[in-house]
């Protein structure tokens, strides 16, 4: 393991040229969930250099649109 | 998994380098495998300190290497054990507890924490929790860590705290 997630998500981040920052990230892959209710299990499953508490990726932000619940 | 066509390098490398969702996959995959793995959850931590824990607990945190959303003071980040250990968290020290538990009891640690998994989310339903109903289970465990009352006398208090919960009820705790 290299220590980061191989995830699909950051693939096509990255295909799309889309910044990899964790609010772009979790806009594409838990669009459903608000960052306020992230907790330590489901941000284990985030990858890590997306994590709260790590460095996050550089670059602009792109606008976010969630669903409304 | 059917993208993957089997290949178990483009799987582990999906899994991440957290221990949770490996040993989920490596229980479901083989769950006789001598490695004994254990699927360690948010449950699964609050079982083995039988605390009310949420994923927002700290010990929760501890145990994902995750940092939580409201930090104490002096929190520090965890640093991963990378490729030198694998480690991440303090998840395998629950891992090892499940498996000694497993092995007094002659059960799989897959087979402990399933049933420590269930009693304790009958012992402190999610509804009451979130209420904070059992919060003086907290105070419990302060009380028996500054010598006020042994282990035992705790778990006992904690069981009266759950009203005789349906873990001890239906687990025979």
């Amino acid at each position: 393991m290299d220590g980061k997630n191989n995830s699909p998500f950051v693939d096509y981040m990255k295909k799309q040229g889309i910044p990899l920052t964790r609010e772009n990230y979790l806009s594409l892959a838990m669009p459903d969930v608000s960052p306020d209710e992230i907790g330590a299990e489901l941000e284990s499953e985030i990858p890590e250099q997306f994590q709260a508490g790590r460095d996050e990726g550089s670059g602009p932000k792109v606008k976010v649109v969630r669903k409304e619940k | 998994m059917i993208e993957s066509g089997n290949d178990i390098q483009k799987i582990s490398a999906h899994m991440g380098s957290g221990h949770k969702i490996r040993n989920f996959y490596n229980n479901i995959q083989n769950p006789n495998d001598p490695a004994e793995d254990v699927t360690v959850d948010t449950h699964a931590i609050a079982a083995a300190h039988l605390k009310p824990f949420s994923s927002s607990s700290l010990e929760v945190n501890h145990a994902f290497g995750t940092t939580p959303a409201k930090k104490p003071a002096n929190w520090k980040p965890m640093k991963t054990g990378g490729t030198a250990t694998g480690i991440n968290g303090t998840d395998p020290l629950y891992e090892e507890a499940y498996r000694r538990a497993a092995k007094e009891r002659g059960i799989l640690p897959r087979q402990m924490q399933s049933i420590a998994w269930e009693g304790v989310r009958a012992m402190f339903p999610a509804k009451d929790k979130s209420k904070g109903k059992f919060n003086e289970a907290y105070k419990v465990w302060s009380d028996h860590h500054t010598g006020l009352h042994d282990a035992d006398t705790a778990r006992k208090k904690i069981d009266e705290i759950t009203g005789g919960g349906a873990g001890s009820k239906n687990y025979g705790w």
